[in-house]
């Protein structure tokens, strides 16, 4: 299994909201596992 | 399929310092983006939210490199008040062109899993590398492999005296020419041949009518490299594009980081 670091970049203007939630899926959406999808 | 990844979440945010008052104490503001952030999203954790003072493209390519980022995902600005996005300065072409790193550029609002990704592909190595990376990523997704071509002289031939059955025959020859190439970069990529859909269409690669010309498609996510014949038309088709854009620099002697 291979690490995979996602950077999320925001500048919290309208739509950060949206970009951190998609962000979030993404995230999961690649995991191998994503209930214990690691974000620590 | 099995998914090979062990994610991990981390969010930067910039401040360019010469726009706050001396007031407010840095750490105050930090504090309150944090705060932000992490009601935005829960279950991010403190020490992954990086608040750091500088420039923005170099910065967000310092931290990306100093925690050893795969990927950097950023909005499009373009939903910024005008005077804010001058002042901000965060522009997105800017932070694509300052990354290492592959750019996953969200232009939808709607939350996609991605399932069908549009991948103009001219069957370079480049293309070839970009499009392994995307199949690891997303094993669920069928990926669309869009080989444009056009007719060589197509709107002279008529004047320099090919009559209309030969006309026919010389498109004809250059369909299945690009088909035969496509077929064939297909074969030297190791990815499931079930994954691959190609797609072969006589076109211009132009920005302007791209998501127009091919959204019988449907894809949810368009990947573009920036080498190449592809460079220009990536950056202008992010500008124009509804869709999400993933937008990979592929560096010869820097092939994608795929992950420890």
């Amino acid at each position: 299994m291979q690490n995979f670091t996602l950077l999320v970049a925001t500048d919290f203007s309208q739509g950060s909201e949206v970009l951190l939630k998609k962000a979030l899926h993404f995230a999961e959406k690649i995991s191998c596992n994503p209930s214990c999808c690691s974000y620590s | 399929m099995q998914r090979k990844f062990h994610a991990t979440l981390h969010v930067v945010h910039i401040l360019e310092t010469n726009f706050f008052q001396k007031s407010k104490s840095l750490e105050e503001v930090k504090e309150r983006c944090w705060e932000i952030a992490h009601t935005y999203c829960p279950i991010l954790e403190k020490k992954h939210f990086y608040c750091v003072e500088g420039e923005v493209e170099k910065s967000i390519n310092v931290v990306a490199n100093t925690i050893g980022a795969n990927m950097l995902m950023i909005g499009d600005n373009k939903e910024k008040h005008p005077l804010e996005a001058i002042f901000v300065g965060s522009d997105t072409k800017a932070i694509i062109k300052k990354s290492s790193m592959p750019v996953f550029v969200t232009k939808s609002h709607e939350i996609h899993n991605y399932l069908t990704i549009l991948i103009p592909t001219d069957l370079s190595k480049d293309s070839a590398v970009m499009i392994h990376h995307i199949a690891e990523l997303f094993p669920d997704a069928l990926l669309l492999l869009l080989h444009l071509y056009s007719v060589p002289f197509e709107f002279r031939l008529g004047m320099y005296g090919f009559n209309e059955l030969e006309i026919m025959n010389f498109h004809e020859e250059s369909r299945h020419a690009a088909e035969t190439q496509l077929n064939l970069f297909m074969k030297t990529l190791k990815i499931p041949l079930k994954q691959l859909v190609p797609i072969v269409r006589k076109e211009l690669l132009s920005s302007e009518r791209f998501e127009e010309n091919h959204k019988d498609l449907n894809a949810d996510l368009v990947a573009i490299h920036t080498t190449g014949n592809i460079s220009f038309f990536a950056f202008d088709l992010l500008e124009k594009s509804k869709n999400d854009v993933l937008i990979y620099k592929i560096h010869h002697t820097n092939k994608v980081h795929h992950g420890d």
